[in-house]
C-alpha cells in the first residue's frame, strides 16, 4: 500500500525532504561506504535506483536532500565495483543481517486491524471482501500496525540479540528499528564478513532453533536419559530451552503452553502440572512429566524461545537493507538506530517520530486505527476529514488510508 | 614437541612440514628412485595409489612400510606420480584414501600423543581456531573448543544432525568437540591439503623409468571414467538449465557437492524422466561414491521408497537461495522453476517424449515442500549423501 494519490505522495516528500536537509547529518554512513552499493525509491515513478556508490559521506547526504526519496537501501556487502552490474560487482565480503518482521510473526491482534479499501471511492472494507461494493474495483489491503505487533516485533529482537551475543560471540552488533514494524540487526565482526551462503543458514537456524534434534536433548522416548536432559546453567540452547521450559512450567499457564506448541489443550498435561505440586526453581522435573506432556513443553520453551527472524535474508549476501536513520516511505517514522543495550527502552511511536508534530495538516481519513504519537494519542478515524499534527497525516497518507482533502 | 620430530611420527603424517624438511637431508630427488636401491619406495608409493583406487576412504593401515624411510619417502613421490597421471578422479580418491589414513593413525595414537599431535596439525598447521576445553555436558566428554567460523567450515560437509549447529554446545563463540570429532573435521582440512600439494607439483617432465612403469601398472588399474549412456530420456544436458549443467559438470569431475546440490540435481533428473539407476551414474565419480547407499537416496527422491513422495525439483528461489543459481538466471530468461527451461528447450528441439518426462510445472518445490500423499511429515531421506532437507 502506499499513496492514494500523486498529490499525497509529493506532499510527503516535501517533509521528508526537509528532514534530509535539516536533519542529514543524524543519517547513518555505514563504515567502508566507498565499496557499499546504494539504491533508492523514488516519490513519483515508485522505482528502485540500484547500483549507486558514494565516495563520501557528504555525497550520501546531498543526495539525500536533493532526491528526499521514498526508501533508502545500501548492501550489507561490500564489493569493488559497486556500480556494477550484480555479476560485475567483484563481490569481496558481506555483513550479516538479520530481519524481524512483526508480519511474519504470529501477532494475534493481525485479525482484528487489518482492513481493506478502494483507493477510487475512498471506502473500507472488511479483509475478507475481494471488490468495492459500489465500483466493483478490487480491493486493497491495508497491514495495520498496533502497539502490540511492535511490542512482539521487539520481544523478538531481545531473543535474537541474547543469542547473537551469549551463545554466538558477536561484538559489533547495529540494531535499528525498521520505521515501520520491525527490526533490523547487522552483525560486522571481521570473522563473519567471508561466511558463505551456507554457513549463514547455519547461523540462522541456530537462532531459530531449526532442526534442533528432541533426540539429542534426552527428553524422547518414555524414560528422560538424565544426564542427556538439559539444565538451566549450560551453555546454549540446552540451557536456554531448560530456563524457559521451567518458566512455562512454575507460570502454569497451560493455554499459553499449547498455544506455543501448537497443541490442542491435552488433559495429561493438566493432570501433569496439577500432580507436580510446587516446582522447585533449580531445575525443570523433566521425569516427572509423561512423554506427552514432556513433549508438548519442550516444543512450547523452542517456540518461545526461538528468535523468529526472516531466514532468506540473512542467507542472502547480496541484500539491501534500510539506512539507519533514514525515512521510512511507509510510514514517514525513522529507521531509528538504538543501542542495543536500550532496546528496552526504545518506544518506537516517540523516538522514530522525525517529522514535525507541532504543524499540522488536513487529511481524508478513510480509515485508521489508533496512534500514539510521541505520547499524544489519536483514537480511531472513520471517513471523516481531521486535522492532525504532521507527522501522523503523513503516516497515514503514507499507509494509502487518507488523502489531501 | 618431541613426538613430532621421530622418524616414526613423521613418517604417519608425512604430509606435515617437518616430514618434508626431514626428507631433504637426504637429498633425495626425483631422479633418485633410477636408483634400484629405492625399489621398496616405489614400490610403496604404487602401493599407496592402488589401495586408494581399490579401498578409497576404506583404507587401512595394514600395508603401512614398517621402514619409516620408505613411508617418508614414498609420499611426495605417490603425490608426483598423482600429478603425472593428471587424472581429477583419481587425485580426489586419492586423497580422500590419504586423508583416511591419517586419522585411523591419529585415532589410534595414545591419548597424550594424540592430544599434541591433534593440536599441532589443527592449530599450527591449519590454523584452526582451537582450544582444549575439557568438560562434560548432557553426558558428553567434551576435549576441544573451535570457533565458530573453523567449526561452520567443517561441520557444513555432514548432514548430521548431530553436526548442526543448532544441536552443538555453543558458548561465546565458541563450539565444543570431542577430539573424535575434531580428528573427523581434519580429515576434510587433510584432503583439500592433500589436493593442493598435487596440484602444485605439477605435470614434470621424463620420470625414471621405475616410476614411469609404476604409473603404467596404475593406469591399467584405473577404473575408467563413467561415461553417461541415456536410454530413457534422449534430450542430454544441452536442454538442462545452466544450474543443473553447473551441477552435472561438477559431479562429472568427481568433486564433492552440497546435499542439497545433490538432492536437487537428483529431483531434476528424476523429473525429467530419468531411472534411479541412470541418476546413480552421474554420482558415481564421486571419490565417496557408495553405489548401495546411492542408489537407495535416488529411489527415496524418484518415489519409489519410504513415503512414496515424488520430490520436485526446487525452484529457481530456492536453487538461488543455495547459491546454485548460475548469473541469477539471466541466461535462463524469467522462469521460477528450472523445469520450465527443460521443457522450453525440448520442445524447441521437438525431442520431448511426453511419457517420459513427467515435467510438473511451477507448483510446488522440492526442499520444502512435498507433492504427494504423505504430507510434509513423510519419510525423507536423510543424513547420507543425496538428500533434500525438507524442514
Amino acid at each position: 500500500m502506499s499513496f492514494i494519490r500523486n498529490e499525497d505522495a509529493a506532499f510527503a516528500q516535501r517533509f521528508f525532504k526537509r528532514y534530509y536537509i535539516e536533519h542529514g547529518e543524524e543519517v547513518y554512513v555505514p563504515e567502508r561506504i566507498q565499496e557499499r552499493e546504494f539504491g533508492y525509491f523514488t516519490f513519483a515513478e515508485k522505482v528502485m535506483v540500484r547500483h549507486i556508490s558514494f565516495t563520501s559521506p557528504g555525497e550520501l547526504t546531498q543526495m539525500l536532500a536533493e532526491k528526499a526519496p521514498l526508501h533508502v537501501y545500501h548492501s550489507t556487502a561490500f564489493y569493488k565495483y559497486p556500480r556494477a552490474p550484480m555479476d560485475e560487482k567483484g563481490w569481496i565480503c558481506s555483513e550479516l543481517a538479520f530481519d524481524i518482521d512483526a508480519d511474519h510473526l504470529k501477532t494475534p491482534c493481525r485479525k482484528s486491524h487489518d482492513f481493506k479499501i478502494c483507493r477510487n471511492c475512498l471506502l473500507d472494507y472488511p479483509v475478507d471482501v475481494e471488490k468495492c461494493a459500489k465500483c466493483g474495483a478490487p480491493l486493497e489491503k491495508v497491514e495495520w500496525v498496533c502497539e502490540s505487533c511492535l511490542e512482539t516485533a521487539r520481544s523478538e529482537a531481545r531473543k535474537l540479540l541474547e543469542i547473537l551475543e551469549s551463545d554466538l560471540g558477536f561484538e559489533k552488533i547495529r540494531l535499528a528499528f525498521s520505521g515501520n514494524r520491525g527490526y533490523h540487526v547487522v552483525v560486522s565482526d571481521e570473522h563473519v564478513l567471508d561466511l558463505g551462503q551456507q554457513e549463514r543458514r547455519e547461523i540462522v537456524d541456530y537462532v531459530m532453533a531449526a532442526g534442533l534434534e528432541v533426540r539429542l536433548l534426552g527428553l524422547e522416548g518414555r524414560r528422560v536419559r538424565v544426564e542427556a536432559a538439559p539444565d538451566l546453567g549450560e551453555p546454549g540452547w540446552r540451557g536456554r530451552i531448560a530456563r524457559q521450559a521451567l518458566q512455562l512450567l512454575v507460570s502454569k499457564n497451560i493455554a499459553e503452553i499449547c498455544e506455543l506448541a501448537g497443541e490442542r489443550r491435552p488433559q495429561s498435561l493438566t493432570r501433569d502440572l496439577e500432580k507436580l505440586g510446587k516446582i522447585e526453581a533449580d531445575r525443570v522435573p523433566w521425569s516427572a512429566l509423561s512423554a506427552s506432556s514432556r513433549r508438548i513443553l519442550l516444543r512450547a520453551a523452542v517456540e518461545a524461545a526461538a528468535a523468529h527472524v526472516d531466514a532468506v535474508v540473512t542467507q542472502d549476501v547480496h541484500r539491501l537493507i534500510r539506512l539507519g536513520n533514514s525515512l521510512n516511505g511507509k510510514t514517514g517514522l525513522r529507521a531509528q538506530m538504538i543501542n542495543p543495550n536500550d532496546l528496552d527502552d526504545f518506544d518506537p511511536m516517540w523516538s522514530a517520530v522525525a517529522l514535525p508534530i507541532d504543524e499540522e495538516a488536513h487529511v481524508k481519513v478513510i480509515r485508521s486505527g489508533g496512534i500514539r504519537l510521541r505520547g499524544l494519542e489519536i483514537p480511531p478515524i472513520s471517513r471523516s476529514i481531521v486535522k492532525l499534527p504532521l507527522a501522523a497525516a503523513v503516516l497515514l497518507l503514507c499507509r494509502g488510508v487518507a488523502t489531501l482533502p | 614437541m618431541a613426538a613430532i620430530r621421530e622418524l616414526s611420527m613423521m613418517a604417519k603424517y608425512p604430509f606435515l612440514p617437518e616430514a618434508r624438511g626431514e626428507l631433504a637431508k637426504y637429498g633425495i630427488t626425483l631422479e633418485s628412485f633410477s636408483d634400484p636401491a629405492y625399489r621398496r619406495v616405489v614400490e610403496r608409493a604404487k602401493r599407496r595409489i592402488l589401495d586408494a583406487i581399490e579401498y578409497g576412504d576404506d583404507v587401512n593401515p595394514s600395508s603401512i612400510s614398517d621402514d619409516d624411510f620408505v613411508e617418508l619417502a614414498s609420499f611426495p613421490l605417490s603425490v608426483a606420480m598423482i600429478a603425472a597421471i593428471g587424472d581429477k578422479r583419481l587425485a580426489r580418491r586419492f586423497a580422500l584414501a590419504t586423508s583416511s589414513l591419517v586419522i585411523k593413525l591419529l585415532e589410534s595414537e595414545n591419548p597424550e600423543w594424540r592430544d599434541e599431535m591433534v593440536l599441532r596439525i589443527a592449530r599450527d598447521f591449519f590454523g584452526m581456531d582451537v582450544r582444549r576445553d575439557s568438560r562434560i555436558v548432557s553426558g558428553i566428554a567434551y576435549d576441544y573448543s573451535l570457533g565458530l567460523k573453523d567449526y561452520l567450515r567443517g561441520a557444513l560437509a555432514f548432514n548430521k544432525p548431530e553436526w548442526k549447529l543448532v544441536n552443538r554446545v555453543v558458548e561465546r563463540g565458541r563450539v565444543l568437540v570431542t577430539a573424535h570429532e575434531l580428528i573427523r573435521l581434519l580429515k576434510d582440512r587433510v584432503m583439500e591439503h592433500i589436493l593442493s600439494l598435487v596440484e602444485k607439483a605439477g605435470k614434470v617432465g621424463a620420470l625414471p623409468s621405475p616410476v614411469e612403469e609404476a604409473i603404467r601398472e596404475i593406469k591399467e588399474r584405473m577404473p575408467t571414467a563413467i561415461q553417461l549412456e541415456l536410454t530413457t530420456v534422449k534430450s542430454g544436458p544441452e536442454t538442462w538449465p545452466p544450474c543443473m549443467r553447473t551441477i552435472a559438470d561438477r559431479l562429472m569431475a568427481g568433486e564433492n557437492i552440497s546435499h542439497f546440490a545433490n538432492f536437487a540435481f537428483a529431483a531434476f533428473l528424476s523429473n525429467i524422466g530419468f531411472e534411479p539407476h541412470e541418476i546413480i551414474r552421474f554420482y558415481a565419480n564421486r571419490p565417496d561414491f557408495k553405489e548401495r547407499i546411492a542408489k537407495y537416496q535416488v529411489e527415496h527422491i524418484a518415489g519409489l521408497r519410504g513415503s512414496r513422495t515424488k520430490y520436485m525439483t526446487p525452484s529457481c528461489s530456492t536453487m538461488k537461495t543455495n547459491g546454485l543459481c548460475i548469473k541469477d538466471g539471466a541466461l535462463c530468461g524469467g522462469i521460477r522453476n528450472p523445469l520450465a527451461y527443460y521443457r522450453r528447450a525440448t520442445k524447441k528441439i521437438g525431442k520431448i517424449d511426453k511419457n517420459k518426462a513427467e515435467v510438473g510445472g511451477e507448483r510446488g518445490e522440492a526442499g520444502g515442500e512435498v507433492i504427494g500423499d504423505s504430507g510434509p511429515n513423510g519419510d525423507t531421506p536423510s543424513d547420507q549423501q543425496i538428500s533434500g532437507n525438507p524442514r
